[in-house]
């Protein structure tokens, strides 16, 4: 990754922040952020019994 | 040459590569790399430097200093060429660094500061005990006086501190040191691979959503800037809000802004959770190192981290659990930066083909290739080489490690000109700047309400009982 070349200065960060508008949460969004928690807990399980099955650590 | 080609990552993988290259010839009897000066810990401060090598000795300390410098300026002059920057005016700036950031990595190996109570020399009654990483923090403080105290200091330095390009080269170079000590041990290295596979497919997946649902609903920003925002809390800093900015197309600007605020973030967690990870877990010190890499943000500040948690646990710089350590917190990473791309390309086609629909619906392969970090490819090559030599033959291992000691000290230097660089481009000053209050907000809450907490349970689960196998 390179650096950005050009960092906007502390005012024309304030003025784009400042310019922000909310918007509603799409039916993709929210499919987007469910699926990866579910998905994430439901890997959890899995990758935990693998990890203690097939690479087990001694102590 | 393509001008992708022509970046930072691309000439930290060759200096990491031409590094490990020169030292490995001491295998085939050809000291090379010999005469780069290694640090001690001394009392004396005639006994701060040595050559690498014995068969060097005559060289004395300073020599030794001289031709590292030498062939540093050399090198990084060159790389700036290959950069496209004036590589004279790199030099005289790179010169200054150096010698700011040597002094800084020689202070911290005094006895009064290093030297652990088991280990003080004859003459020293006390000592703070720090180990000679202390000279890493004295690099960060120093950059970060400067770089607030002299901002224009820092401007003119700018040019050759280099954060990014020192660290990946010195984490190339770190993947034979580690790849020759994991061959030792193949069932550990192999469980230390997948736990940390698992550990950031985990981190990736609940840290993402919860940021970017944080992001929109409580703070109210629009989609442009969520993405980059909780790419970059949560997942891996700087590269992570680019490369998601190009998936999604957002403007330039935002992922940029959102990066500004990452270093600075960064920074505090280099000074806060290592000394936090050894008192919460004082005997877990595979979860403390995988922590690091799950919650550290940048590639810089991660693998500091992780250096500096290690020397807490493990005093000894020779200590094999030292090397443990930094195996766990740099696959944690590493892995964290592959899944960057992988990442991207989930949220480029979302944004594609549901969110921001655009004609033929096809995907930026190529801005998200060119902002994919790829001195991973030369990690993976290093410790894949030395890892799998190592395993194919046993009886060579030895002779790995020997080979890679001497690569080992300009990864060092690596890492304390990373350290003084990312002190020196850390503007605290934005923390409190006039409205960019809600974007600090959204990282503090986010970062330190759960990103940091998820990150050690989910270390906890997978490394936790892990040996680091130290002394």
């Amino acid at each position: 990754m390179e650096p950005p070349l050009v960092r906007p200065s502390d005012a024309e960060t304030a003025r784009e922040l400042a310019n922000v508008v909310a918007e509603p949460l799409l039916p993709a969004e929210k499919w987007l952020i469910g699926g990866s928690l579910a998905l994430g807990a439901a890997l959890l399980g899995l990758l935990l019994w693998i990890s203690r099955t097939y690479f087990p650590v001694g102590s | 040459m393509k001008s992708w080609l022509r970046t930072e990552d691309i000439l930290a993988v060759i200096l990491g590569l031409l590094i490990v290259a020169m030292s490995l010839c001491s295998l085939a009897g050809a000291n090379v790399l010999g005469w780069a000066v290694s640090v001690k810990e001394w009392a004396d401060p005639a006994k701060a430097l040595v050559p690498a090598s014995s068969a060097y000795a005559g060289l004395t300390g300073p020599g030794a200093l001289v031709a590292t410098f030498v062939f540093l300026i050399v090198v990084l002059s060159a790389g700036a060429k290959f950069l496209c920057s004036d590589p004279a005016r790199f030099a005289g700036r790179f010169s200054l660094l150096f010698v700011f950031a040597f002094a800084c990595w020689v202070i911290g190996h005094n006895s009064y500061i290093a030297a652990t109570p088991n280990r003080r020399p004859p003459g020293v009654g006390w000592s703070l005990g720090l180990t000679g990483e202390a000279g890493y923090l004295l690099a960060l403080l120093g950059g970060l006086a400067i770089g607030n105290l002299f901002p224009r200091v820092a401007t003119w330095f700018k040019e050759a501190a280099r954060p990014e390009l020192f660290i990946k080269a010195g984490i190339v170079v770190y993947g034979a040191v580690l790849g020759a000590k994991a061959a030792e041990e193949a069932g550990r290295t192999h469980a230390i691979l997948f736990r940390g596979l698992a550990a950031i497919i985990e981190a990736y997946l609940i840290y993402w959503a919860l940021v970017y649902l944080i992001a929109r609903k409580v703070f109210g920003f629009s989609r442009e800037w969520s993405a980059p925002l909780a790419s970059g809390i949560s997942i891996c800093g700087v590269t992570a809000a680019i490369t998601t900015g190009a998936a999604i197309r957002a403007r330039p600007v935002v992922p940029v802004m959102v990066s500004s605020l990452v270093v600075v973030f960064a920074v505090i967690e280099m000074l806060v959770l290592p000394g936090l990870a050894h008192w919460l877990l004082p005997n877990d010190p595979m979860v403390a190192a995988g922590w690091m890499g799950l919650a550290v943000k940048t590639d810089g500040a991660a693998f500091s981290s992780g250096e500096i948690v290690a020397a807490f646990y493990f005093p000894d710089p020779a200590d094999p659990g030292r090397k443990a350590m930094a195996l766990t917190t740099t696959t944690v990473k590493v892995f964290i930066d592959v899944f960057i791309g992988v990442w991207a390309v989930v949220l480029s086609a979302i944004w594609s083909w549901k969110i921001d629909k655009r004609e033929g619906g096809k995907l930026p392969w190529r801005e998200i290739w060119e902002r994919f970090p790829k001195f991973v490819f030369g990690y993976a090559l290093t410790f894949g080489a030395f890892f799998f030599l190592g395993q194919a033959s046993p009886e060579s291992i030895a002779d790995l490690k020997r080979g890679t000691e001497q690569a080992d000290v300009f990864r060092r230097i690596f890492f304390v000109l990373t350290f003084v660089s990312i002190g020196l481009a850390t503007n605290v000053r934005r923390l409190w700047a006039e409205g960019l209050g809600k974007l600090a907000l959204v990282y503090v809450v986010s970062l330190f309400g759960f990103v940091i907490w998820i990150g050690l349970a989910i270390s906890w689960l997978f490394f936790h009982g892990v040996p680091a196998g130290g002394r």
